[in-house]
């Protein structure tokens, strides 16, 4: 491995967060690298296309204005981008290399492996940035080719322009999917329906009292009500209370079942029950986490500082929690404050707006994650249906080791593989907390996490 | 298996601590027998070190024997003679348990890099000959021909037959279903408190579900790994095991082209594919315990020592360069339980009969051997097998212990 | 389908998929550019089954494929010239 350069401040996440965190602390004059798998900065809402494009009217709704500012802005920040490389681990460095006007904070290292291979950074403190995940749901046909999360089929259609097959069905409960179906309709794709699993009154009801309550919010609800009005207009099947069942299909996605019994012929599905945070490196570090909330997974546990159990390592946007681009603004923007006064340094910006906005900001979000509650709308698990979609492990191999007695996560990984493949159980852990909790088994810490938070090519690891 | 079938008060012939391999294999072996046996787990079954190993079943002697020295090593090869018992245990596993364990023992190959170390590989040969096991040595050209995916880098080897490994997560669950079968009552979630020997045998109290139960007991089994000390300290014994930690690499699965178990005579290595396809590289690199209030915290998964990766990692690489293609998908951390003198620690102990121990050392190779015997001595028949590793060697620790 | 007008994709290049060529945009992600040749199977699981890309962000790992003779996550890489990708290796 190389050796280690030396930062002020780390940032692993170039999203909203972590991009507002960055303003924050190279104006206040810190040495600060962002550090991000993706290749260019922007995070999930805002997958820019690849960098030999010209795309004309790129995100062009209000909600992408304010981040569109961040990330020219960032673009002429001090702050160094680092894209293209994963985080495997972030750990303390070695007692001798802590300096000792951290502010009692240690110094960390953090492995990183990309395409050119390992390199590893040394920072005084780090922020966690790294955003948010789909829920992986299991259903029967769930791994068929043409199968994605709404997530994945948006970052398709928006960074990469492409709608990778067709008619494109959307089905789940998270109002993302009438952003998207908007982006598939403007693109020109077939769109076979957009079908949500919970019924229009508990959809549309909460949205209205929603618009009453969170005012600051109201800009992205009535994008929403806006969206669903021009989907309706254009012929767009938006349908509620029918909950997928399943895909249909031999080698790749032929058609979708509901529970109203109607199979939908479509060749490209992307399936939304939320999102859950991507918190793994700050759990692999040590720190204490916290169950996120309805849609299931961990969240960051920090202090109203942003900071985490781990003197040095903070946490921001969702990674301690899923409030979208606004808040992960909000809270990045924060936690680089509270970073530069640590370093003995004047943030520039006013922060207690910034607090009172990111409360604001959070009890709309609140709403939002109720309307979008995948839980009564599971669909059912038969036995054969893979639960762990790495190892080929079913929900019926699950429930017999249960049944035999593994009343932990760990105990079921150990009895059979589930959370064992390439995705290190960050899709299988909230289906087998779910299975556990059914038979009883409730409040399980789940797998933990391991290095490395990504694969990483062994030979980057040695030269 | 939840609450066992056993009154208040109730008394059984063999009680059993530990639901580990070694744990479970003796009381399979005990109800087997005709003996009623209870054995308590104070977690899920296999949840230390026997399910966190690496599943090498090595009969060569280790590398750790050879780098402390001639009287080490000496001592060292006596345990051979176990390396061969276990062999035939291993063999005869899959139909005594009537399961796939994925126990694979297509050989094994220590090898060399340099002349130095060729000639340690000589001199540890000979000594394993003088006990009877059958390893033989090979130039680096004959390693190819045995194992083509290892480079130039190898010199020279020694190739033992039986060696390979086996799935440890298997394992524990197949022997502790037999058990059970056998008649075996098997309490999880069962933590042992406290150990009063009395005339002829001992009350063991337990927690489970938060109640506590007693129980009474002729002859006992500490098989407790790590936490052996501390049961046995409860006896007001010493039992000198000591908590090691160390890591473990896995790869991605790739398609089966390493059927054998590769060591290394100079540097910590051992690695093979699993049978998923899973490469596991590891060898004794260590991890860090976690310490709380000045002691070891053994409830704690121990610590990354990240510094430890590149070099295992590169060892494994050197020998077998299409390993640096595959991706490691996640490295974990377990702790192991080593004696004073590195070799296992099984029988009963001198100054308290009906108390055995059994642990410490390789015992995934060795446990269902140590098992076996500990288990057969329980019943009544001496093992002079076990003599090399009794814990009488320890007594003098504790001939102070009133 | 690709969105939009041609110019507004990087420069066009090609590479050589499963031993055929396949035109595509420089800076195209290599997922992006399996799909949209046809290519639906990216890896095979376990027990057989075929995979495509499932979360396009680098996390579920379906889309391992085999690039210049490493295994990578088609959807966090940049198509260059001349690249030789292997699926299902
Ligand atoms: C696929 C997807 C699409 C979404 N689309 C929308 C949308 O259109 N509209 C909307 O309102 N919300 C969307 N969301 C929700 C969106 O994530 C948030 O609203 C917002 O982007 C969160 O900002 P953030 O800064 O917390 O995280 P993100 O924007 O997610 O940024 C986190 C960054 O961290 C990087 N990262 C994570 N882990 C590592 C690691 N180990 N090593 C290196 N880099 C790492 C990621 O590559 C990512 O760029 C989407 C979420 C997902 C998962
Ligand atoms: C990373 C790693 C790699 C290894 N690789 C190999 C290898 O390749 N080959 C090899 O031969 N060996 C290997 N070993 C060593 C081997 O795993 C152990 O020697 C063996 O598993 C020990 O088994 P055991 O049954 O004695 O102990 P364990 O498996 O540790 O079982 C002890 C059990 O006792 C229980 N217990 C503890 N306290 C109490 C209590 N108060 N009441 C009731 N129950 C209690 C525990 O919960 C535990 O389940 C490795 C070890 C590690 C950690
Ligand atoms: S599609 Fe999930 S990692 Fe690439």
């Amino acid at each position: 491995m190389a050796e280690a350069h030396e930062m002020d401040v780390a940032i692993v996440g170039g999203g909203p967060a972590g991009l507002n965190a960055a303003l924050v602390l190279a104006g206040a004059g810190a040495s600060v690298s962002v550090i991000d798998e993706q290749a260019r900065p922007g995070g999930q809402i805002l997958r820019q296309p690849p960098t030999g494009f010209a795309v004309t009217d790129w995100l062009t709704g209000r909600p992408y204005t304010g981040l569109k500012r961040d990330l020219a802005a960032f673009e002429d920040s001090g702050a160094t981008w680092r894209g293209g490389r994963s985080v495997l681990s972030i750990q303390r460095a070695p007692e001798g290399a802590r300096r000792e006007d951290s502010g009692g904070a240690g110094a960390f290292d953090l492995v990183t492996a990309g395409g050119e291979g390992a390199a590893t950074y040394r920072a005084r403190h780090v922020l966690v940035a790294g955003g948010c995940q789909d829920l992986a749901v299991p259903f029967p046909g769930w791994t068929l080719p043409g199968a994605m999360t709404v997530g994945g089929l948006q970052a398709f259609v928006k960074s990469q322009r492409i709608v990778p097959g067709g008619p494109v069905l959307l089905a789940g409960t998270h109002p993302l999917m009438l952003v998207l179906a908007e982006q598939l309709l403007e693109a020109g794709a077939r769109i076979a329906g957009v079908v949500f699993a919970q019924g229009r009154a508990r959809f549309a009801g909460r949205l209205g009292r929603g618009l009453l309550g969170a005012a600051s919010g109201a800009g992205n609800l009535l994008a929403g009500a806006e969206a669903m009005a021009r989907l309706v207009r254009s012929g767009v099947d938006v349908r509620f209370g029918d909950p997928l069942t399943g895909l249909l299909g031999r080698d790749r996605v032929e058609a979708a079942r509901f529970a109203s019994g109607e199979v939908v012929p479509c060749g490209l599905v992307g399936t939304g029950y939320g999102f859950v945070p991507q918190a793994e490196l700050v759990r692999q570090a040590g720190a204490n986490v916290r169950p996120a909330g309805r849609a299931g997974g961990w969240a960051a546990a920090v202090d109203s500082g942003f900071r985490t159990s781990v003197p040095g390592l903070y946490a921001a946007g969702e990674t301690v929690g899923v409030a979208g681009a606004e808040a992960a603004r909000l809270r990045g923007r924060i936690a680089g404050g509270v970073i530069a006064d640590a370093l003995g340094r004047r943030p520039v910006g006013d922060m207690a707006k910034a607090r009172s906005d990111l409360a604001k900001v959070e009890r709309f979000a609140d709403l939002l994650d109720r309307i979008a509650d995948p839980r009564p709308y599971f669909p059912a698990l038969p036995a054969e249906t893979f639960a762990c979609r790495c190892e080929d492990v079913s929900a019926g191999e699950i429930e017999n080791a249960i049944a035999a007695g593994a009343g932990t996560a760990d105990a079921v990984k150990l009895r059979t593989r589930c959370g064992m493949g390439v995705c290190q159980g960050r899709n299988c852990e909230p289906t087998l907390l779910r299975l556990l909790a059914a038979e009883g088994c409730k409040d399980d810490p789940g797998f933990g996490a391991r290095f490395p938070a990504r694969p990483v090519r062994i030979g980057d690891l040695i030269d | 298996m939840g609450e066992p079938d056993i009154a208040p008060e109730g008394k059984v012939d063999a009680l059993v601590i530990g639901g580990g391999l070694i744990g479970c294999a003796a009381a399979w072996h005990l109800g087997r027998a005709g003996a009623s046996v209870l054995l308590l787990e104070a977690g899920d079954l296999n949840r230390g070190a026997s399910g966190q190993n690496a599943g090498s079943l090595h009969f060569q002697i280790e590398r750790r024997f050879l780098e402390n020295g001639e009287a080490l090593a000496e001592q060292a090869a006596r345990v051979v003679a176990l390396n061969n018992l276990a062999i035939e245990d291993w063999r005869g596993l899959e139909d005594a348990l009537d399961r796939d364990l994925h126990i694979h023992m297509s050989g094994g190959l220590m090898v060399a890099e340099t002349a130095e170390q060729a000639r340690l590989l000589e001199a540890k040969a000979a000594r394993e000959q003088s006990y009877g096991l059958s390893t033989r040595l090979v130039d680096g050209d004959e390693a190819r021909s045995i194992a083509p995916y290892l480079s130039d880098a190898v010199l020279a080897a020694s190739h033992a037959p039986d060696e390979g490994h086996a799935d440890p997560r298997s394992l524990t669950p197949a022997f502790a279903e037999a058990a059970a079968a056998a008649g075996a009552a098997i309490a999880l979630r069962a933590s042992v408190t406290a150990i009063e020997p009395r005339a002829g045998g001992f009350d063991i109290d337990y927690e489970q579900g938060g109640r506590g139960h007693r129980v009474r007991t002729d002859r006992m089994l500490v098989a407790a790994g790590v936490w052996t000390p501390e049961i046995c300290r409860l006896a007001n014994l010493h039992m000198p095991l000591f908590p090691v930690a160390l890591q473990m690499n896995v790869s991605e699965r790739a398609a089966p082209f390493m059927p054998h178990l590769i060591q290394h005579v100079g540097a910590r290595l051992s690695m093979k594919q699993a049978h998923a396809g899973n490469v596991l590289v590891g060898g004794g690199w260590p991890s860090r315990l976690r310490r709380r209030d000045g002691s070891f915290d053994l409830a704690a998964r121990p610590d990354l020592r990240p510094e430890n990766l590149a070099p295992n990692l590169a060892v494994a690489a050197r020998l077998v360069p299409e390993l640096a293609e595959l991706n490691l998908i996640r490295t974990w951390t377990g702790k192991t339980a080593v004696s004073a003198d590195q070799l296992p620690i099984a029988g009963e102990v001198p100054s308290m009969p009906g108390f055995w121990v059994a642990g410490g050392g390789s015992a995934f190779t060795l446990g269902p051997t140590l098992a076996r015997l500990v288990a057969e001595e329980m019943g009544g028949e001496r093992q002079d097998a076990l003599q090399v590793v009794s814990p009488a060697r320890f007594e003098h620790l504790n001939s102070f212990m009133g | 389908m690709r969105i939009g007008q041609e110019e507004e994709r990087g420069p066009r290049i090609s590479l050589v998929v499963d031993g055929r060529d396949v035109a595509c945009h420089a800076g195209e992600s290599i997922a992006a550019v399996l799909l949209e040749a046809g290519v639906t199977h990216f890896r095979t699981s376990r027990t057989g089954t075929p995979r495509a890309p499932w979360c396009n962000m680098g996390t579920c790992g379906e889309c391992y494929v085999r690039i210049d003779g490493r295994r990578r996550r088609a959807c966090l890489v940049a198509a260059q010239r001349g690249m030789e990708v292997v699926t299902d290796g």
